[in-house]
This record gives C-alpha cells, sequence and structure tokens, in this order.
C-alpha cells in the first residue's frame, strides 16, 4: 500500500510552534557550515554535547513570525557510530540528546558533484522518518565539472523538498528556507530497499525487541541496532535488560550473517537506491575526466615539487605567525600593564595591592597575551582547511608520520601548530577521526617545542655557550637551539608508540580520506571559527589560568613581614611624586626594593618549597634558586625569566635578554663558591623546560578537549617524570664528559 | 601467458592499478573496521576506480572513486579487488 506523499504533511502546516528545531546533516566537506553560515548569520552559540568531545553549534533566524533553531551536526558518511561521539547525530535525530531540543526536521546538505554517495546519508536519515528537505549545495563547483542534476525531477522522485544552491552565493536563503518549511517525512514506499531476507530478520528482531522493551520499536531503531557493533543506546538497553536482549540481539545478528555481512548489504541496498533516483536524472561527464583541482594536485600532491611548496607554505604560516603576532602580543601586553601602573598609583601599598597588580593582572595579562597569537593560527589554519589543502598536508606526512609514530598524516597541522603554541594545536586535534590517534596526538602534543619555551633556551644559551661559529659559518648558538627545539618532538616519537602500545585494545582507524576540490576559502567562515575558538580559550582556560597565578602570587607573598618593602614603595612613589628624582637617590631605593623582595621572595612559601626540593633537583645541578624558579613557571613557563630576575634583586620585569640578569646569573654561586650556571646546569634546565608540561592553559584545554582530567593528569605526570629523567641524564652525561 | 597448470588468475587488487586506466570494484576483502569505512566513502561492488597518482613518498596514493577524490594507503588499498574495464 502506497502512501501518497502529497497527503503527508509538511513541516510549516502541521506545526503551530513557535520555534522550529532544524538539524542540518551532510556529508564532510559539503559546504555544510558555509550554509549554517549564510542562514544564522552571526547569531550562533558553540559549545559541546555533554559528556563528549562533540563541538555543538546553534544559530537562529527569523522567518517572519517563525523562528528556525538550527543544530549544525558534524560531518559524517553514515549515521553508523564508530565511537561515542558519532553517535551524537543520530541521538539528536531521534531527540535522545540531552540539552538539545528534540528535532522537527532535518536539512541534508549534500554534494552536487558526489551525490550517489552523499544519498546513502540521506537514505538512513529518511528511515528515522523526520520531516527532510535537501539541499543540492556547491552546484557552482558541479556546474563547471560538467555535472547537471535535473532537481524538480529529483524531488519528484524522492517526495521530500530538494533544491539546488551554493552557499557561497547571495540569495542562498530564501529558496533553503522554502524548502525546510516545506519538509516532509520520506514516504514509506521512497525508501531504499532491503532484501525480502534482511527484512525478514529484522522484522522478527523487532517484534522480539519490542516483547523485551514492552513498547513499540521502530524500524529505525530495530535496524541500527542490527547493523551497527556500536550502536546508539546498544549500552543503555543492555545495561537495562542485560542478558536477555543481548542474547536476542546475537542471535539476530547471527541470523543476519548467513545473509551476508550487514554493513554490505546495507550499502548495497542504499547505493542501488541511490543510483536508481538518479538514473537519467543527473548527466556526468565520463568518469575519470580530469577537473582542475586534479590537475592542481599533479603538482601540489603527487609530485615533489608538492613538497617544497608545502615546506614553504608552513614556513610561511611560521613566519607570520612570528611577525605579526609579536607587536599585537606587546600591545595587548600594555593593556594589564597600564592597568597595573594605575592601580600603583592610586592604591596605597599592601596585600591587596600586590594581589590585583601581580597576582590577577599578572593572571589576566599571561592569558590575554595568548590571543593574537591564538587568532593568527587559527585563522590561517582555518583557511587552509577550507580552501582545502590541509587535506594535501595529510596526505604528503602521512607515511611519514605513520612510520615513525604509527599516526596518520592527519595529526600533522595539530602537532606543526604546538610548536608555536600547544592550544591551537590541541584544538585542531579535532580534524583527526580516529579516537585513538586523536588521544595520543593530544598526549604527545605538549612535547612539542612551543614558543614560550624560547625565552629560557636563550637565556642559557647566551649565559653558557660561546659565540663560535663552526667552520666558520655555522653558529654554535644556533644549532644548539636547533637541537634543543628537535628534543621534544624526537622524544615524541618513543613516546607516541609507547602510548600506542597501552592502547593497542582499542580499535585503530585506517587512514582514509577524502581531499575536497580546491575552493576559494571562505572568509566568514574562517574568521567565525577563529573567534568562537579565541572565546572558548579565554572562558575555559583563562579563569583556571587566573586561579592559578593567584594561588602562585599567594605562594610568592606570604608568610612575610611585608611593611619595610612597602615603606620603600612609598618613599619611591613620593620622590617621583615630588619630582626629587635626584637619579642617585631614585636608583638606590630601586636597588634596596629589589633586595627586600628577593628576601620576600626567599622567606616565602614558594621559597620555602624551593628550599625543600633542592636536595631533589641538586642531582640535575639545580640550587634551590633554580628550583623555585621551576615551580614557579609550572602554570606558564615565561615566568621562570621574572622569577628568576626577581630572586636575583633585579626585579621581575627582566627579560631573558636582560645584561644584568646574565650577569647576575653568571657569578651565583653554591655555598663552596663552585658556580652555578656552569654548561651541565644550563643544559639540564634547558632539557627540563623542553619536555616538563609547564602550561596550565594547555593542561586546562587538553581536558576540555578530551572530555576528562584523567588525560592531562596523565601528561603532567609522564612529561614531568621526563623531564626530571632527562635532566638528570643530561647533567650526569654532560658532566662526565668534562663539562 | 596461461601455463596449463594455472586455474585461476590472480586477482588484481587497486594498489596494482595504473594510473589512469578505470577499473571496476568487484570485491572488498579487508577487516571490518577498514572495510566499514571503505563502504561510508563509497568504496563498493560496482563503482568504477582509477589511481590518479602516488604521493612522492609512495604512499598513500589518490584514487577516484565514484565521484569522490579518496587517499587510500597501499596496505587498504591491496584489499580492493578490481577488475579492468
Amino acid at each position: 500500500m502506497s502512501i501518497s506523499s502529497s497527503l503527508l504533511p509538511s513541516l510549516s502546516s502541521s506545526n503551530t510552534k513557535a520555534k522550529l528545531v532544524v538539524a542540518l546533516m551532510g556529508n564532510p566537506n559539503t559546504g555544510k557550515s558555509t550554509l549554517f553560515s549564510a542562514l544564522t548569520g552571526i547569531h550562533v552559540e558553540t559549545g559541546h554535547f555533554p559528556g563528549v568531545t562533540v563541538e555543538r553549534t546553534v544559530g537562529s533566524l527569523m522567518v517572519g513570525q517563525q523562528q528556525l533553531e538550527l543544530i549544525d551536526l558534524p560531518g559524517t558518511y553514515s549515521l553508523a557510530p564508530r565511537a561515542a561521539d558519532e553517535a551524537i547525530a543520530t541521538q539528536v535525530l531521534l531527540g535522545q540528546q540531552p540539552g538539545t531540543p528534540p528535532v522537527d526536521a532535518v536539512l541534508c546538505v549534500v554534494d552536487a558533484a558526489n551525490l550517489q554517495r552523499n544519498l546513502f546519508l540521506v537514505s538512513q536519515i529518511a528511515e528515522t522518518a523526520l520531516p527532510m528537505a535537501i539541499a543540492v549545495n556547491m552546484s557552482d563547483v558541479s556546474a563547471k565539472k560538467g555535472i547537471s542534476l535535473d532537481v524538480a525531477a529529483l524531488e519528484e522522485r524522492i517526495g521530500v523538498p530538494v533544491v539546488a544552491c551554493q552557499a557561497t552565493g547571495r540569495k542562498v536563503t530564501k529558496p533553503v528556507i522554502d524548502a525546510i518549511l516545506r519538509a516532509r517525512p520520506m514516504s514509506l514506499d521512497r525508501l531504499a530497499l532491503f532484501s525480502a531476507e534482511f527484512v525478514a530478520i529484522e522484522r522478527a528482531w523487532q517484534t522480539t525487541l519490542g516483547q523485551l522493551l514492552g513498547k513499540l520499536v521502530t524500524e529505525f531503531e530495530a535496524r541500527r541496532l542490527l547493523i551497527d557493533p556500536q550502536s546508539v543506546g546498544r549500552a543503555q538497553l543492555q545495561a537495562k535488560f542485560g542478558e536477555p536482549f543481548t542474547n536476542e540481539l546475537l542471535k539476530a545478528q547471527r541470523a543476519l550473517r548467513e545473509v551476508g555481512v550487514p554493513f554490505e548489504l546495507e550499502a548495497a541496498a542504499r547505493y542501488q537506491w541511490a543510483s536508481d533516483l538518479l538514473n537519467g536524472i543527473e548527466t556526468r561527464p565520463p568518469f575519470g575526466t580530469l577537473s582542475p583541482s586534479d590537475y592542481a594536485d599533479r603538482w601540489l600532491s603527487r609530485h615533489p615539487v608538492g613538497l617544497l611548496v608545502f615546506v614553504t607554505l608552513m614556513l610561511l604560516v611560521f613566519q607570520s605567525i612570528f611577525s605579526f603576532a609579536q607587536p599585537l602580543m606587546e600591545l595587548v601586553e600594555a593593556g594589564p600593564e597600564w592597568v597595573g601602573s594605575q592601580i600603583e598609583a592610586n592604591m596605597s601599598a599592601g596585600p591587596l595591592r600586590s594581589l590585583l597588580v601581580n597576582g590577577v593582572l599578572a593572571g589576566v595579562g599571561g592569558v590575554v597575551v595568548f590571543v593574537p597569537q591564538l587568532l593568527i593560527l587559527f585563522l590561517l589554519i582555518g583557511i587552509l582547511e577550507d580552501c582545502g589543502y590541509m587535506a594535501r598536508a595529510a596526505f604528503l606526512t602521512d607515511r611519514l608520520l605513520y612510520r615513525l609514530t604509527g599516526l596518520s598524516g592527519r595529526a600533522f597541522v595539530p602537532l606543526m601548530s604546538s610548536f608555536a603554541c600547544a592550544i591551537p594545536g590541541m584544538m585542531s586535534t579535532r580534524v583527526i577521526e580516529s579516537p585513538k590517534e586523536r588521544l595520543i596526538t593530544t598526549l604527545i602534543l605538549p612535547l612539542m617545542s612551543c614558543s614560550a619555551r624560547l625565552p629560557v633556551y636563550l637565556l642559557m644559551i647566551n649565559l653558557l655557550i660561546p659565540n663560535e661559529y663552526l667552520g666558520g659559518w655555522l653558529s654554535l648558538r644556533a644549532l644548539v637551539l636547533a637541537g634543543m627545539m628537535s628534543l621534544g618532538a624526537v622524544v615524541a616519537i618513543p613516546v607516541a608508540w609507547i602510548l600506542n602500545r597501552l592502547l593497542q585494545s582499542t580499535p585503530a582507524t585506517p587512514f582514509l580520506m577524502e581531499l575536497p576540490s580546491y575552493k576559494w576559502p571562505s572568509q566568514f567562515v574562517a574568521l567565525r571559527k577563529a573567534y568562537e575558538q579565541v572565546r572558548a580559550f579565554l572562558v575555559d582556560a583563562g579563569t583556571l589560568i587566573l586561579a592559578m597565578s593567584i594561588v602562585i602570587w599567594g605562594l610568592g607573598y606570604f608568610p612575610g613581614d611585608r611593611s619595610k618593602e612597602q615603606k620603600i614603595e612609598q618613599a619611591i612613589a613620593t620622590q617621583a611624586s615630588e619630582l626629587n628624582a635626584g637619579t642617585d637617590a631614585a636608583e638606590k631605593l630601586q636597588a634596596e626594593l629589589q633586595a627586600e623582595q628577593a628576601r620576600l621572595l626567599e622567606i616565602s612559601f614558594l621559597g620555602q618549597a624551593g628550599r625543600l626540593i633542592e636536595p631533589a633537583v641538586k642531582p640535575l645541578g639545580w640550587d634551590w634558586k633554580i628550583g623555585l624558579s621551576v615551580i614557579a613557571s609550572f602554570p606558564a613557563r615565561e615566568v621562570i625569566i621574572a622569577t628568576l630576575g626577581t630572586i636575583y634583586s633585579l626585579g621581575g620585569d627582566v627579560g631573558e635578554d636582560d645584561a644584568g640578569l646574565q650577569a647576575q646569573l653568571q657569578s651565583a654561586t653554591w655555598g663552596d663558591g663552585r658556580p652555578v650556571f656552569t654548561l651541565p646546569t644550563g643544559l639540564s634546565v634547558m632539557v627540563f623546560f623542553a619536555l616538563c608540561a609547564q602550561c596550565a592553559s594547555t593542561l586546562v584545554v587538553m581536558a576540555r578537549e578530551t572530555g576528562s582530567w584523567r588525560w592531562p593528569f596523565l601528561a603532567f605526570v609522564y612529561m614531568t617524570a621526563l623531564a626530571y629523567i632527562g635532566a638528570f641524564l643530561v647533567y650526569r652525561l654532560a658532566l662526565m664528559l668534562g663539562g | 601467458m596461461t601455463t596449463p597448470a594455472e586455474s585461476t588468475p590472480q586477482p588484481q587488487m587497486a594498489s596494482s592499478l595504473l594510473p589512469g586506466k578505470p577499473a571496476r570494484i568487484a570485491a572488498v576483502r579487508a577487516p571490518e573496521a577498514v572495510h566499514r569505512r571503505l563502504m561510508e566513502l563509497g568504496v563498493c561492488p560496482g563503482q568504477t576506480i582509477a589511481l590518479l597518482g602516488k604521493s612522492p613518498f609512495g604512499d598513500p596514493a589518490e584514487y577516484l572513486v565514484g565521484g569522490s577524490r579518496l587517499a587510500i594507503r597501499q596496505q587498504e588499498a591491496a584489499t580492493i579487488e578490481v577488475e579492468m574495464i
């Protein structure tokens, strides 16, 4: 019995709700995000689905009196989940996702150039019986390729609204919104046909399941439970109904296996359906006709020239980060500094003022200083991703990464970004589809030598490495710097292997990647994504780092009678305001202040901690002052410079190139007169910094990206252990070699 | 050239395709996880496949499958049984 589709209610006629919830689904690389942006503009809110690391992007728009809420679900090829993350799409469609309202309709975004494969997902979604509409996107690109589709005929055959669009063009919203409002469920007779034997087994299973659960089970639910090994809801049903459920399920699946491999049967049925649907209404150029992207790839991804282009592009990316970010960072830092000086001028010295200036503002400054670098990096990565080049980067680097670490080419961009800063690197691990691989990449990311380690390297190198040139041209200092920066990456290789071993039970996902056609990147999408990611960082990581900065401040401030310090500061302030700036007197006061601050730091909790761990760090060649500085720099690496400055009575404003600091370090001695900063000690400090996870921001972002604090904890522990052992070994080795 | 002792010829796999020569996928003989993934991306019996070229390092390779361009490693391509058209 067939039901004429015109009798099925369309979305707007059957709905009197003020707000319609529409889910956007489609394959990756179909321009879904661009379409979403075009429809929702700036009224977008990003977050995470609770409990998983899947992004949740919701936007809204008004159509007359009707509000449409659009949920952009992650691109996927099939509703069959490979991990908890992928089950989200199905759960949202079924209205089983906590925190997300039930869906009223689905807009399927398909790629005009790849209809047959895209229709696989459409056919699965149709079985949920939700009202649907189809947007055939990127029709401009496919037209150029010589592909044409009779959209009206497709709508006639498939029974749901179909509209061709070009998300990057103007006037895309109206036809798409019209299609959404006309959305209707696909009628039963239009759905993909599975073989009679399959259907028989499925019906039997559906009935059994219904009896077991004591309620009506939809065909969709029964089917997915039967076909997918890790289907949505299976775990819950198993927990709730135990063995009877599992036994029946396994029985049904065994029966199905007699007919054929379940997902093969599904694929055959759905692709046949798609092929029949498109028969005669789609014209394609003959198979093997090359497109402009194919010609480009001849050089960019399949030729050694492509490697050259690739390396150059990556270098350019780094260069722009350093050249653009640096001046911006200084500008950004100036903000909190200015506020700090205002507070100091207008508040009397005391714990509150110190808390505000050295705790809160320093913390805020420490977070905000990341922003220029993050913005630029996110933007560049977003553009490379959007134009399609990122897939080529993964393609080119796959073999090397796989051979060395067991990871795939997709890990390249996250790992490379981490040489600038691990935070964007960690956020871009989302492109890695395999959960196991994503986890391993996330855990080794902090080993990549980020730009915050540079000041420490530079300080030690300038102090201890002679300014010589090997063979007259190769700078010894540059060599050591390059060595230190590569150390983390080199150590990451065996660590990745070990992690691979440890996580062996988790199935590996093969590296199979679609190479999208090159396209002009949409600035809007890239900008919006960059903005969202920076905002997320500021909110999540920012609050925690602020808290940690205050704690560290407290540990360095108390206990200690700070009255003398305050008196000196008062004297300096009075001096300045009375324009009594005899430079000698001002300098003398300044020196007094710095000496007092050094003393206070020594007797603070932080200082006591430094003394306490001295026996533990002595084997590394460190004295308690180094130990203290290292502890203080656990939230953020750069802090070591300021802390060393304070300890050596130079005030906390020194940079790594400060001559005074270098002089002080050079003359620092142990009790018996031996210098502290020898080459072995310098090397051990650098190695420690290379391998240790001294970045609270990274750990916070890691927790957010992996969904659990267990992983940052593990990363922190293993890296600190590695750093300690590494520093120890290097120190001993250097001593032995006569350093 | 076949000798009388040969019975069935060795099936050809996608990993041994020459660039530009279209073939039809006969079967996919991969472990389940790989097989599913291949199917999702459109690699199933009946589809046309052609090798576009390999990476400068030799692996992975770019294949044209149906209407899409896929990057497939040698070890996975070796599980795709094809017959020349």
